[in-house]
């Protein structure tokens, strides 16, 4: 097979050199070069035509951003931002996830160590390789087709107000800021409480949870230990913890906590959907959503045979169409579908639901 | 490594000139584009990767003052180093581009040396600390 080819652009001489050696340990990876500004990294990416590029997006006095939006507009190319976890550069790590780059990468530094995020370097570039570029959010085109919201949604249905004891649990991976977004943001207020797993470092989850808030007629927030989950909220997990649900008399909380990796991933989906499928059983909604490996999979097995209404996005609209795929594979998916239906797909089984069991009562 | 540079100047003589300054000047030109006025310029702009533009003042259709209204107006080209390349002695001309965001002008006629050390800093005070990194020297 034939290696990933990576160009590492980064304006230290350490990093760029720390990041050639370990990669050069996979037989998967190709360290094609190396580039300490944007300049000498078009040359690059032109001349010898990489398949993903590690982007440091605070070089100094040079902004990584509009470098990457000029890549992404005239040579798109899967880009795996690699910041350091500061506030400001978590903020700048999104605002790079919107202009197309795929993965982020916390910089070595404090307690996080270079094998540490060896590891993590090599999954993000395998995943970033296998990225496929869906739209430009640049391109008015693509933006555009996009359905003007809630005219399918059942915004104000009363029949919402029924869902309170309902739980979403979400899953996603590569691409999957930009998923969530497009989902999270059509969701009405009166929602029931939602659970999500997205897999990024802790810091960038924070910047993620306050973006969305911003954007969103729901809260979201990124989750503490104990937080309720309660309609009209969504909780992210915190990066490097796991979350689960768990319920005390009609009450759902998670649990923030600590523990092993669990698909390579902490916080991982997996953990989550299988402590909703306990606690939520039928009362719960599972989707899951663009990534690649198969982190959440079983978990959405887990939630199906426990009566969960399950939907995974499609081929076509994911960025890497492989936990949604695998989960398909395990038998634990009702509904495929594209991107811009689930919130349609979410609100149809919530009150599909809930009209079932008042017709049981 | 290089610069891709775009070349506005409604004279064809004018354009090369300045393509030959550059070039003789040892400024690291990588691909270039001309255009013969700022209407020309934004449309190239749009479907190019471009790092610099050097900009005449005085052109039909769209003047230089025009285009760069133009250019900030549209948002995407806040770091684009625009330079006017002009005969306009007039300081209050002048300083009404830089008010407009021009990064710099160099008077006509030039110097090909000076020009090349005047774009070289501006290139290079966007890259950090004005140091131009080599190819060779870039690998690690």
């Amino acid at each position: 097979m034939e290696p990933i080819k990576v160009l590492i652009v980064d304006d230290s001489a350490i990093v760029r050199k720390i990041f050639a050696q370990e990669l050069s340990r996979h037989q998967d990876m190709l360290v094609v070069g190396t580039a300490p500004d944007p300049f000498v990294a078009r040359d690059k990416i032109v001349k010898l035509q990489p398949h993903v590029i590690t982007l440091d997006i605070e070089m100094p006095r040079m902004d990584g951003l509009s470098f990457l939006k000029k890549l992404m507009k005239f040579h798109p190319i899967p880009a795996v931002i690699v910041s350091s976890l500061t506030t400001r550069n978590s903020q700048m790590a999104l605002e790079a996830m919107e202009c197309g780059a795929v993965e982020v990468l916390a910089k070595p530094g404090g307690s996080f160590s270079v094998g540490d995020m060896s590891l993590q370097l090599v999954e993000k570039i395998r995943s970033a390789s296998q990225a496929r570029f869906l739209s430009s959010p640049q391109n008015p085109a693509v933006a555009s087709r996009a359905r003007p919201p809630s005219l399918s949604l059942p915004l104000n249905h009363q029949a919402l107000s029924e869902t309170t004891h309902k739980v979403i649990a979400m899953g996603a991976s590569t691409g999957g800021t930009e998923a969530l977004k497009s989902v999270l943001t059509q969701l009405p207020s009166s929602c029931p409480g939602i659970v999500v797993v997205q897999h990024m470092p802790p810091r960038f989850t924070t910047a993620f949870a306050e973006r969305l808030n911003g954007l969103c007629r729901i809260e979201v927030r990124e989750a503490r230990d104990g937080d309720s989950v309660t309609p009209g909220l969504a909780l992210i997990a915190p990066g490097n913890f796991h979350m689960l649900l768990k319920r005390s008399g009609a009450r759902y909380y998670v649990e923030v906590k600590n523990g092993p990796l669990v698909c390579h991933q902490r916080p991982s989906v997996d953990v989550l959907f299988h402590s909703v499928a306990k606690f939520a059983g039928s009362n719960a909604l599972g989707v899951i959503m663009t990534g690649m490996g198969r982190d959440g999979a079983r978990g959405m097995l887990e939630m199906h045979r426990a009566g969960a209404h399950t939907i995974a996005q499609d081929e076509a609209t994911c960025v890497v169409f492989g936990m949604p795929k695998e989960a398909i594979r395990q038998g634990g998916v009702r509904e495929v579908v594209p991107l811009e239906d689930i919130p349609g797909g979410i609100l149809r089984a919530l009150i599909s639901h809930s009209h079932g069991r008042t017709a049981e009562n | 490594m290089s610069y891709n540079v775009l070349i506005v100047d409604d004279s064809r003589s004018m354009r090369k000139v300045i393509k030959k300054a550059l070039n003789l000047s040892g400024f690291r030109l990588g691909d270039w584009w001309e255009a013969e006025n700022g209407r020309q310029a934004l449309e190239l702009l749009e479907s190019n990767w471009i790092d610099l533009v050097l900009c005449d003042l005085h052109m039909p259709v769209m003047n230089g003052k025009d285009f760069l209204k133009a250019l900030k107006s549209l948002g995407n080209y806040d770091d684009l180093p625009v330079v006017f390349i002009t005969t306009e002695s007039n300081q209050e001309r002048l300083g009404e581009l830089m008010a407009l965001g021009a990064t710099g002008y160099v008077r006509k006629p030039f110097h090909p040396e000076e020009i090349c050390s005047y774009l070289s800093g501006i290139m290079g005070e966007k890259n950090g600390n004005g140091m131009v990194c080599t190819d060779e020297g870039c690998d690690f």
